[in-house]
């Protein structure tokens, strides 16, 4: 039985993903070897498709198609991402060329509570960030991402405790207008 | 009713079929007119879905044979005993329709702005999506110098001769047959070795980009072949293709 490579599941891959994933960087998790989704190896004659790392053999993805459905597994992998939007972008194009709906801040909302943010509870770990109505999930931006965790233990307990102090001031009803947090 | 699910995704459609031209025995290219296309790049792919009475259904993904600005067209070799291709070689005629989608894939796939000098390598019906890239470079004006070495079984077994013979303009062809050679031929013969490839290929020190695209077995011991001449693996884009779900 030939191997085939990514190449011939760009088109499931769009199925799974949306977008074009063949050049997209996939991580083993076994044994951490790197390259595009086309390089990897592809077997299409198993009862499903199943992916493997073209190192060290490893399952990364699986897929099963039955129904109109299709059941994916990507356990193998540590990683999967896609720098490369050329695609996307060709099809961008088009789509500006289409009358679209602009996303309504329910839209927002809605894609929000899909993606909570992890320090929302207050009985978590505070984050300056817990108020989503005003300040973005660090989940929803990753380029802005001050979150506690990634930060120092001194300045964890100065924001925590700003926030516990910010907190309490509304909840007192002590805090007028708006205040600045500054986190620096 | 797909196609209405998710605007700007990329679904099926029903494209019709404005020509059928044999390009061997068993070789076909079929020009097609889908309704709903954004574009192709040299390089990429489509995939065709059949439909039998009963619903079920077979898939198949065919390399462009186009360039990009060309009215697309891929290029099918009958497999004997396959569920697809004899449909498509030997049935399939002008004003029929077939479903498909694409473009798909953005790894193959070659822009005059990626340089070269390029170094082709087909194996059998490998040669469609660098026949794309030819004609691209053609038509793009691109001064990136080529070459392609095409390994066929015998001389009639080789897809677009007519137009590969021709294609002088900075561009170099090689044909190595495997099987037989006709009389008096004066070209490369056997399978694609280490040999071949230093012979024929750009040296590594020219800074060449490699797309190869063929069966299994003749990419691993392409590729193999260029790395072992110095190419850069990352310079080196590979696409293979067997009996199901190939091209």
């Amino acid at each position: 039985m030939d191997a085939l490579d990514g190449n011939a599941i760009g088109g499931l891959l769009i199925d799974v993903f949306g977008t074009e994933m063949t050049t997209a960087r996939s991580t083993c998790a076994t044994c951490g070897a790197s390259r595009p989704v086309a390089e990897l190896v592809v077997y299409r004659q198993a009862p499903g498709t199943v992916v493997r790392c073209r190192t060290c053999g490893s399952v990364l993805m699986v897929f099963v198609q039955a129904h109109g459905a299709i059941g994916t597994d990507l356990t193998g992998l540590a990683s999967l991402s896609q720098p490369d939007r050329a695609l996307s972008r060709q099809r961008d194009k088009a789509m500006a060329r289409m009358p679209t709906s602009t996303p309504t801040s329910k839209g927002r909302r809605k894609c929000h509570t899909k993606n909570p943010c992890p320090w929302a509870s207050p009985t978590k770990t505070p984050c300056p960030w817990a108020s989503p109505a005003k300040n973005p999930c660090p989940w929803a931006s990753p380029a802005k991402t001050p979150c506690d965790a990634t930060r120092p233990a001194s300045a964890r307990s100065e924001i925590g405790d700003l926030l516990m102090s910010l907190r309490a001031a509304k909840a007192g009803g002590t805090l007028g207008g708006p205040r600045r947090l500054d986190t620096t | 009713m797909e196609r209405t699910a998710v605007r700007g995704r990329l679904t099926w459609q029903v494209a019709k079929v404005t020509s059928v031209t044999p390009e061997t025995d068993s070789v076909v290219t079929i020009e097609l007119d889908p309704p709903d296309w954004l574009g192709h790049r040299a390089g990429q792919h489509l995939d065709v879905r059949l439909t039998a009475d009963d619903g079920y259904t077979a898939e198949r993904s065919y390399s462009i044979a186009s360039a990009p600005g060309e009215p697309v067209a891929i290029t099918v070799e009958r497999l004997e005993g396959g569920e697809v291709s004899p449909y498509l070689t030997e049935d399939l005629r002008a004003g029929d329709e077939l479903e498909l989608r694409g473009p798909i894939g953005g790894y193959f796939v070659w822009e005059p702005g990626d340089g070269g000098p390029l170094m082709l390598l087909a194996g059998g019906s490998g040669v469609v999506p660098l026949r794309a890239i030819l004609r691209h470079r053609r038509r793009s004006g691109s001064d990136v110098p080529a070459r392609l070495l095409y390994s066929a079984r015998t001389l009639p077994d080789v897809i677009y001769r007519g137009e590969l013979d021709q294609d002088h303009d900075g561009s170099q062809v090689f044909f190595t047959l495997t099987r037989s050679q006709p009389p008096g031929w004066t070209g490369h013969t056997g399978r694609i070795d280490q040999a071949l490839l230093t012979q024929a290929a750009w040296a590594a020190e020219d800074g060449p980009l490699a797309f190869i695209c063929g069966p299994t077995s003749f990419v691993e011991t392409a590729a193999a072949g260029l790395v072992g001449l110095g190419y850069p693996p990352e310079r080196v884009k590979t696409e293979r293709f067997g009996a199901t779900g190939g091209r």
